[in-house]
């Protein structure tokens, strides 16, 4: 049975093989003009392929970057990805504190009230009377 | 093209370099007169045929273009059929509202078709030098692929990719969403339906 079954599928094969030259044939004879349309469309199609691939969006490059050296080095380079991030915050939060300072010495000189009134103790004095004369 | 996603699955081809430009170049290049006549038994409309072919080449490139080349045959056969099919979906539809409109027009050109027709031009279109020997060749052709485009729609799928792309089982029924099982008798059914045509018309190949 089985038997009987194999030799039908190879005679089905057989069969099939001769169709796919027949058709194999015909498609190699194409007219010209279907032919250069289908280039065209192949063209379009690895045109956009390429602009698809060019376009850089933070996911690949995050995978560009991950993906340098392979899988083996693969975590050394997130973990060197981890510290450029925490380097980078730190200088842009110390650059912020140096700019708070900056504000706050330029308000100060800039002022009235002359800047040895600080090193002043009577001022101080001054000041937490004043203060709590105008609480109560 | 969400069922071509879930069906080549993602995850599992981890290690599997991915396709350049070249590669999606090379498979294109080798596939498009294949598919160019797949889609033009189907449709019998050589315009839309070419339409459906840059659709799904566009598609693939768009896609799946980063996908490992040996994806390519599966992916873009599903994504052909499913262009063919939406194809003849807007047909069926388009057809409805013409026949409402002109209701003493025939709905299907299957009756009127002229084989001699077909031979005539595709003998025009290449001065043989053998010219017998051409025309018989072409005569054949033609009717081999006559009878293609009689097939059923999934015969006529199973058939190509089986036996004509060259696609494995598995490949095949992996890009036509059915059984393995189903994929063989498919391919059986077509076989011998057409040894059955080219035996009545007295062709031997």
């Amino acid at each position: 049975m089985s038997n009987y079954r194999d030799h039908h599928e190879t005679e089905e094969q057989a069969f099939a093989l001769k169709l796919r030259n027949r058709l194999n044939a015909g498609a190699a004879t194409l007219p010209a003009d279907t032919a250069a349309r289908l280039f065209e469309a192949r063209q379009a199609a690895l045109d956009s392929h390429s602009r698809r691939a060019s376009g850089l969006s933070i996911v690949s490059f995050g995978r560009s970057v991950l993906s340098l050296g392979g899988d083996a080095l693969r975590p050394m380079s997130a973990a060197l990805l981890l510290v450029a991030a925490l380097l980078g915050t730190d200088y842009i939060t110390s650059s912020l504190q140096l700019d708070e300072v900056e504000e706050v010495d330029s308000a100060l000189l800039a002022d009235d009230l002359p800047i040895n009134a600080y090193l002043d103790r009577g001022f101080d004095t001054w000041l937490s009377v004043s203060n709590s004369s105008a609480e109560r | 093209m969400v069922k071509a996603d879930r069906a080549s699955g993602a995850p599992k081809n981890k290690g599997i370099p991915l396709s350049t430009r070249v590669e999606l170049s090379d498979f294109l290049a080798s596939v498009e007169r294949r598919a160019y006549k797949q889609a033009l038994y189907a449709v019998r409309d050589e315009q839309a045929a070419l339409d459906l072919v840059q659709e799904a080449m566009m598609r693939l490139a768009e896609k799946y273009g980063q996908r490992p080349a040996a994806e390519f045959p599966m992916l873009f056969q599903r994504i052909l059929q499913n262009a063919i099919r939406d194809h003849g979906r807007r047909q069926k539809v388009r057809n409805t509202w013409v026949s409402l409109f002109s209701a003493f027009r025939g709905n299907d050109d299957d009756e009127d078709f002229d084989l001699l027709e077909t031979l005539e031009t595709a003998d025009d279109s290449k001065p043989a030098d053998t010219p017998h020997g051409q025309l018989q060749q072409s005569q054949t052709l033609a009717v081999i692929e006559r009878e293609i485009e009689k097939l059923p729609a999934r015969q006529r799928e199973a058939f190509i990719m089986r036996y004509w792309e060259e696609m494995d089982i598995a490949e095949t029924a992996a890009a036509m969403g059915c059984s393995e099982g189903s994929v063989k008798t498919h391919c059986s059914r077509a076989v011998h339906t057409l040894a059955a045509a080219l035996r009545l018309k007295g062709i031997t190949l």
